[in-house]
């Protein structure tokens, strides 16, 4: 009778060493030096308020002077406006036509004040209404299929798209789409390819109204690219890390999918733009910075828009354990969402 | 016969899970095989892993499908059940992401599932065992003439 037992204890050890030996022969991200500092002179934020979110998912949709909007990635058409101080929150519900029929689970929300749009590339399906009435209707039919867009005015988007050349070789490509013809005009030669042309050249984009440039951060290369509005690059920046080539493995499926079949070495999450600086939330630490320094921050390295030299670092205290997904800048004040929580940092300039 | 009625059900229940799982990994095996690539802790072993582990599956389910052979088919599953789960509480508890081919909130759900079920079939196991060493005096004076 104690002889199952026994072999079970016998069992859970022998397993649990063979695991741990594993992990600790895995390759860990910022395990070993990454071969580059940080600026010893960071500014801090402080965080001075924090909202609980009624459900998780959400993502920033945009801002105007009172409010923060975010949108919900499982229900695309539940907005909540959050205003300054995070200390009152409104739900809304965009309004769409009886019997629409769209891929909802794609569909983003972006406010930008007067007007808030609903976008989603699979069909391609893109709505635009006012946002004091929220009632949407279709426009734009001409635009092309898309995997990411930003709104840079009432007529015209910045997408990014994929692109099949003769030979089927798959890559991303930016384009814009307008209300007036050639209603999509593509931006060849921006996104370079390295490994794959889709996993390797996947990244951010975000742009700034007030200076009129896009930026666009790749996720697994130290490489951002500077574009006005037409899609002519300004100039091609580096953040200060080393990896200029994507650390990534893609398996070919016969399907036509590709996936990653090793872990991706992730280098930047996400760039913003505001005040003529972009705004970088980095993975990677730097060789001077505290190796325990993310159990409890966030990273945020600040380059100058003008010609994406680095300038600062910005050390974010976290609110808890989760990380954050996205962040927006305004003014002095930073907004950082996590899975539960939207969070308000106030940056001292030293 | 309460007792052989609970092993045959566990057996059943086990024969089910591991060629059904081991099927479907040998079905999408190109799949399988780049997803467990992502895994951090077993990356350097995913091509032979991808193979090795659908095998032992249904090894382990041909074990329980032979009389002479199911008390070490039961021994098996609960230590392939048993590292199932261990792999997957270290991989969440210490990889900072976790790879998986669903989307984020998705994903983590799926893990903690996972984990649950995971524990269950464990526990079966350790039960079938346990049934089994109880059983041997009974099993050869009683339940073989019937079967005879």
């Amino acid at each position: 009778m104690q002889h199952p037992f026994r072999f079970a204890a016998g069992c859970i050890a022998a397993c649990l060493v063979l695991v741990l030996i594993l992990y600790a022969f895995a390759d860990k991200p910022n395990d070993q030096k990454n071969g580059f500092n940080r600026t010893l002179l960071p500014q801090t934020a402080i965080l001075s308020n924090s909202l609980e979110l009624p459900y998780p998912a959400y993502y920033i949709a945009g801002y105007t002077d009172q409010h923060i909007y975010l949108g919900n990635f499982s229900a695309s058409l539940h907005l909540l406006a959050v205003n300054q101080n995070l200390k009152d929150s409104q739900r809304f519900t965009l309004k769409i036509p009886a019997g629409d029929r769209y891929a909802w689970k794609l569909a983003r929300v972006m406010v930008d004040s007067p007007m808030v749009y609903m976008a989603e590339g699979n069909t391609p399906t893109l709505y635009q209404g006012k946002l004091d009435s929220l009632s949407m209707h279709r426009f734009l039919s001409e635009s092309c299929f898309f995997n990411v867009l930003q709104n840079i005015s009432s007529t015209s988007f910045i997408s990014r798209s994929i692109h099949v050349d003769e030979s089927g070789n798959k890559q991303n490509i930016l384009a814009k789409i307008k209300t007036d013809a050639p209603h999509v005009t593509l931006g060849e030669n921006i996104l370079t390819k390295q490994v794959d042309g889709i996993f390797c050249t996947d990244g951010t984009l975000d742009y700034d109204k007030q200076s009129g440039k896009l930026v666009y951060l790749y996720h697994y290369r130290n490489e951002f690219i500077t574009l006005d509005t037409n899609l002519h690059v300004i100039y091609t920046g580096h953040t200060i890390d080393t990896n200029s080539t994507a650390k990534i493995q893609v398996a070919n499926m016969s399907t036509g999918i590709n996936k990653f079949s090793a872990p991706p070495g992730y280098v930047n999450n996400r760039a913003r733009v505001a005040d003529n600086r972009i705004y970088v939330l980095a993975s990677l630490l730097a060789d001077n910075d505290d190796t325990q320094i993310r159990q409890q921050h966030e990273i945020i390295d600040v380059y100058s828009l003008d010609n994406g030299a680095y300038r600062y670092t910005l050390y974010l205290p976290l609110k808890g354990k989760e990380r954050i997904m996205d962040f927006m800048v305004k003014g002095n004040q930073l907004f950082a969402l996590s899975e539960r929580t939207l969070s308000a940092y106030t940056i001292i300039k030293n | 016969m309460l007792r052989k009625a609970l092993i045959e059900t566990i057996c059943v229940l086990f024969i089910l899970l591991f060629v059904y799982t081991a099927v479907s990994k040998f079905l999408d095996y190109e799949n399988f095989r780049a997803v467990i690539g992502q895994s951090p802790l077993i990356t350097r072993f995913a091509p032979v892993l991808a193979i090795v582990v659908p095998m032992a599956e249904l090894v382990i389910a041909l074990l329980l499908v032979l009389p002479a052979w199911r008390r070490a088919g039961l021994y098996a599953s609960f230590a392939m059940m048993v590292l199932f789960t261990v792999y997957i509480i270290v991989l969440v508890t210490l990889s900072e992401r976790i790879p998986c081919s669903c989307g984020g909130v998705i994903s983590l759900m799926t893990w903690k599932q996972h984990l649950y079920f995971n524990i269950v079939f464990v526990g079966l196991a350790l039960l079938g065992m346990w049934l089994y060493t109880k059983q041997p005096g009974e099993n050869t004076t009683r339940t073989s003439p019937v079967h005879a």
